[in-house]
């Protein structure tokens, strides 16, 4: 009976292995995360005036979309409705119901926030200003 | 499951990164023939090699021969392998110190009958460097300058002579009409200078054992049964070649599925045939002794015969070329190989069967590059090498030149290529893994380059997306500040 040892490459895959093979092979497919730049405060205090979801808008911009790569949009040859659009508005429309009727958003503050606090004791009226030290949770709705 | 799981998901991967950018079309050199269902991914052989395959042939469509011949360029590197292999099998298995010196060692090394070495049964059959006379328009074969076998040749021009000296390393003593070889160290190595380490290590580096040049009558051999059918080799010389290449299926199949740094265990019944591997070695010899092609073309084995004379070009072509040329020389007879194979058939099909014949060349490459170390110069070294093992070497009047392993050379059982295999199936096995592994690098190289590309395209497409949806933010604050204005406006207009 004989046993052979196995031999690993500089790059720490081991060639003669499948499974080790693979799993460097599906590693190879993994993009980079990469961070998209937050939203300045401004840009985000005007999303109190946004119109809200709307499922019928959504769903013409992607069959508007899907037309320019080929796909057939209108009405069928023989005048029938197109059920690939149909179909498109029902998706659209459950999973934007679904965002806003379902969908929960948390929210974090993170330490380090600036405040700025007024009160009372019998000296008289008293008014802090400071920073915050620990994150505070907060919730919200998709609308 | 998890292993074909695994291999469907890395399909699923490749064909998601494809899909995003067939989208956008600034990126129009991918490829469009997306497929999910390749066999590769179903097949639960350890053997990875067609998986790769298929996965460049996604990437790169039809440029495998260029890879081929790529990968032509490495073999040194493979053949570095092996050498060291070699050596530190044999220094592991003598127990051997490195410094073991051969000053002691009394001549002959190596005293043994000659089917002891000749696995193959050329010296021993009398098929030694086989030359195929030349015939009006017949196709001309040289196989005098086989892989190994700058050694092969020496032996065969020993048995002539009856002595000769190899390299100043080893002599040799074959008397004439004799089956017993003495192999005698040369005296250079036993004035305490050099230590048997040196020995063994000079020893194969006086030795080629990929031969370019005659790779390609081996990979021939395999897949259309080419230069066995030119000889007078027969049938068993064909039949030891599906065996060989059956044997390796076992280790690279086992190696392969085993657990990354666990060790894999062998016993001696690992290497036996079943009944359905011993009925399809018989049928694939037969096919190949019938002259039938067994690379699958596309459309299972087909039943025409490549016509042996369209190789001749190709062969001319290669004995012509220079050492320094041979590569080029190799690249250029595959070419006109393929290009004879698929002569008659349309455009489409052409291509496909040019791929498959570059695969199948691929998928045997482990076996074909193998069969190169079953020579007498690996067998010479190895029987050496259990010859010291057995022997009490602190004694330095005895005579080590007892053969350590008898090779059975008669058994209806087990062909001596499969008795070889066994018996010494640690470096075998060592040997095997080498070259496989060699092989899947460089393949997931090929891979991995392709794939950055598609990366980097991916990367610039998620850029570029969040750029735009950053710029879309502005626009869209920018335009319900405007409509805030406006309505602020209306009611000023109103209360005023």
């Amino acid at each position: 009976m004989s046993k052979i040892s196995s031999n690993t490459s500089e790059s720490n895959i081991d060639f003669s292995k499948a499974a080790s093979v693979i799993k460097a092979l599906i590693g190879l497919f993994k993009v980079p995360s990469l961070p998209a730049p937050p939203v300045s405060k401004r840009i985000a205090l005007s999303a109190v005036l946004r119109p809200g979801l709307d499922y019928n808008k959504i769903a013409q911009n992607i069959i508007s979309e899907s037309s320019k790569v080929g796909v057939v949009v209108g009405d069928n040859d023989d005048g029938s409705d197109n059920i690939t659009e149909k179909m498109e508005f029902i998706r659209v429309k459950a999973i934007c119901e679904a965002i806003i009727s379902d969908a929960r958003i948390t929210i974090v503050n993170l330490p380090g926030q600036q405040i700025t606090a007024t009160g009372g004791n019998a000296g008289g009226p008293v008014q802090v200003y400071g920073t915050s030290i620990t994150t505070s949770n907060g919730y919200g709705v998709i609308s | 499951m998890g292993f074909i799981n695994d291999k469907q998901d890395l399909f699923n991967e490749l064909n998601g990164l494809k899909t995003v950018e067939e989208l956008f079309p600034k990126f129009k050199n991918i490829q469009k023939d997306l497929t999910s269902g390749v066999d590769s991914v179903k097949s639960k052989s350890g053997n990875i090699v067609p998986l790769l395959l298929d996965l460049l042939k996604q990437l790169i469509g039809s440029n495998l021969k260029e890879s081929f011949d790529e990968l032509l360029l490495k073999t040194d590197k493979i053949e570095t392998k092996v050498k060291k292999t070699m050596v530190s099998t044999i220094m592991k298995n003598t127990s051997k110190k490195k410094d073991f010196n051969l000053q002691n060692i009394q001549n002959p090394l190596l005293e043994t009958n000659v089917k002891n070495i000749d696995i193959e049964g050329k010296f021993y059959y009398g098929k030694a460097a086989k030359t195929i006379p030349a015939s009006v328009n017949g196709p001309q074969v040289n196989i005098d300058t086989e892989p190994g076998g700058d050694f092969t040749k020496f032996l065969s021009d020993v048995k002539k002579s009856g002595s000769g000296n190899w390299k100043n390393i080893l002599n040799v003593e074959w008397p004439s009409g004799s089956e017993q070889l003495k192999f005698n160290i040369d005296p250079s190595y036993q004035d305490g200078s050099k230590s048997f380490e040196n020995f063994l290590t000079e020893f194969l580096d006086s030795v080629k054992i990929l031969d370019l040049g005659l790779l390609l009558s081996t990979i021939l051999d395999s897949l259309f049964g080419a230069v066995s059918s030119l000889t007078d080799a027969g049938s068993d010389w064909l039949e030891n070649k599906m065996k060989l290449k059956e044997l390796v299926n076992k280790v690279v199949d086992k190696e392969s599925l085993s657990k990354p740094g666990e060790p894999t265990v062998y016993d001696t019944n690992s290497f036996n045939f079943t009944d359905d591997e011993k009925r399809k070695i018989n049928d694939a010899t037969i096919a190949l002794t019938n002259g039938n092609n067994l690379a699958d073309l596309g459309c299972g084995l087909v039943e025409n015969s490549v016509d042996l004379r369209d190789f001749d070009a190709a062969f001319n072509l290669l004995t012509e070329s220079s050492p320094s040329s041979i590569k080029k020389g190799l690249t250029e007879s595959t070419d006109k190989i393929l290009k004879k194979s698929t002569n008659g058939l349309d455009e489409d099909n052409k291509k496909t069967v040019g791929l498959n014949i570059i695969s199948e060349i691929f998928d045997n490459l482990t076996t074909i590059i193998f069969s190169q170390t079953i020579k007498p110069f690996n067998v010479v070294l190895q029987q050496i090498g259990e010859g010291l093992m057995n022997q009490d070497t602190s004694n330095p009047s005895i005579n080590v030149g007892a053969p350590g392993v008898q090779i059975n050379n008669s058994s209806l059982e087990k062909s001596s290529v499969e008795d070889y295999f066994q018996k010494f199936r640690t470096l075998n096995i060592c040997i095997i893994k080498d070259i496989y592994s060699t092989i899947i690098e460089f393949l997931f190289g090929l891979v991995k380059k392709e794939v950055l590309i598609l990366l980097k395209v991916r990367i610039e497409i998620l850029l570029s997306t969040q750029f735009q949806n950053y710029k879309l933010h502005i626009d869209k604050a920018r335009e319900l500040l405007k409509n805030v204005k406006n309505i602020l406006s209306f009611i000023n207009n109103l209360s005023g």
